[in-house]
């Protein structure tokens, strides 16, 4: 074999280095690097440093996340509430007895996603309301458990969460295109609001145990057991809406 | 978790390494990649699907690296040699320290841009035409670059090598 036909050039030997040629020509570099002390040593170093990098920060891919990085490394959530409270609003605002989400697609198909945020629009959606946060109100509580019992198919009674401070002011039925929920309002004697979302239909398998999400300021303690699942949100530390929603679950657990 | 989330997660470590690399610094390197997983979200929908997503995040990454340093002065990349920052992976041996300690150092002495291209390929082993792209250079640039860097890592651990064998008589 005479000399290669191209000489070879500065980049070829750092693509030998890194093990980019293809296999002729990685051969044709090999052995031109058997006459070339000098290129042979560049390959040898630049070898030895890809060791020593790996050697150095490969510890790191084993290192656990950080909470930070794990929030940032999930889908945010945030942005699919703001467009279905808004829209919620406006069909609100029309006065419309029952609501519909729209638009709010492209969330994950995980119902606990799509419950955090029902759950979370819901509260958005209706605890600002001065006059009309429920649509049945605590007075009538008999009627308004019994009706939203049978639209869910599944039975519902009001947790007491007075230990807590928070009464309940009453609730309403939500029409989604996800499926009906029962929405109930509480009220504490500052006027902070907490509400207890609860589906009754919603696929198998995706029991979960207590979760926590939180977004523009309202936080969501949920859990799903079996085709039940239940949201307890508010504008409350993390704390509080766990002691409410400890007392939710006890009451819907055998 | 769906597929997607799945995807980008799987990402993480090679991000979290590569700017830990590029940075010296832990903080500063997990807040980079925090940044950049919230960058890569909000525009996700700018991402074919299919194509290839390690790039596209490590091409975010460093966009933001790139844009922090503009607006901080210029001033060296300062990599103390504490404990924390010799991450020692090798056989222990009596020569192996120092090695990784002089790695770190010399890393430091490169230029910004030394740095990115020599790390990209030889740690992060991307291939030149992807390091050019997560760098928005052309691909003779990215060469010139990884050359330029390699050769002056090369002449600083042969020469704390030198020095090594000086302490050592």
């Amino acid at each position: 074999m005479t000399d290669t036909q191209r000489p070879i050039t500065s980049e070829e030997i750092h693509a030998f280095a890194d093990g980019d040629l293809d296999p002729e020509r990685r051969a044709e570099v090999a052995a031109h690097l058997d006459t070339d002390p000098e290129a042979a040593a560049r390959v040898a170093a630049y070898q030895a440093q890809n060791v020593a990098l790996h050697g150095a920060f490969d510890s790191v891919l084993d290192e656990p996340l950080t909470s930070a990085i794990e929030r940032a490394a999930r889908r945010p959530r945030q942005r699919y509430w703001l467009p279905a409270a808004a829209a919620a609003l406006a069909v609100l605002a029309g006065g419309v007895g029952g609501w519909f989400l729209h638009g709010a697609t492209g969330v994950g198909q995980n119902a606990d996603a799509g419950l955090v945020r029902q759950a979370s629009v819901a509260y958005a959606v209706y605890a600002p309301e001065v006059r009309h946060p429920v649509e049945v109100p605590a007075e009538q509580e008999k009627h308004l458990v019994a009706w939203l019992s049978k639209r869910l198919g599944a039975p519902l009674s009001a947790p007491r969460l007075d230990e807590l401070g928070f009464k309940l002011i009453g609730g309403r039925l939500l029409t989604a295109a996800e499926g009906p929920a029962a929405l109930l309002m509480y009220e504490d004697d500052r006027g902070r609001r907490l509400a207890m979302y609860a589906r009754a239909d919603l696929d198998g398998n995706r029991d979960t145990a207590f979760q926590f999400e939180r977004g523009e300021g309202i936080g969501v303690f949920y859990w799903i057991d079996g085709p039940r699942g239940f949201a307890i949100s508010g504008e409350l530390d993390r704390a509080e809406l766990m002691a409410a929603a400890r007392i939710v679950y006890a009451e819907f657990s055998p | 978790m769906n597929e997607t989330d799945r995807l980008i997660v799987t990402e993480i470590p090679r991000l979290r390494r590569y700017a830990r690399a590029l940075t010296g610094d832990r903080t500063a390197a997990d807040d980079l990649v925090q940044d950049c997983l919230e960058r890569a979200w909000s525009r996700f929908h700018l991402w074919r699907r299919g194509s290839n997503l390690r790039a596209w995040l490590f091409t975010i990454l460093h966009n933001i690296h790139a844009n922090d340093a503009r607006r901080r002065t210029r001033r060296p990349v300062v990599v103390p040699l504490t404990e924390a920052s010799v991450v020692a992976v090798v056989p222990p041996s009596q020569d192996s320290g120092i090695e990784i300690a002089n790695l770190e150092a010399a890393l430091s002495q490169l230029s910004d841009d030394q740095r990115a291209a020599v790390l990209l390929v030889g740690l992060e082993q991307l291939s030149y035409r992807e390091a050019a792209a997560a760098l928005g250079i052309p691909a003779g640039t990215l060469m010139s670059r990884l050359h330029r860097g390699r050769e002056r890592l090369r002449a600083l651990m042969s020469g704390a090598a030198d020095e090594t064998l000086k302490r050592v008589k």
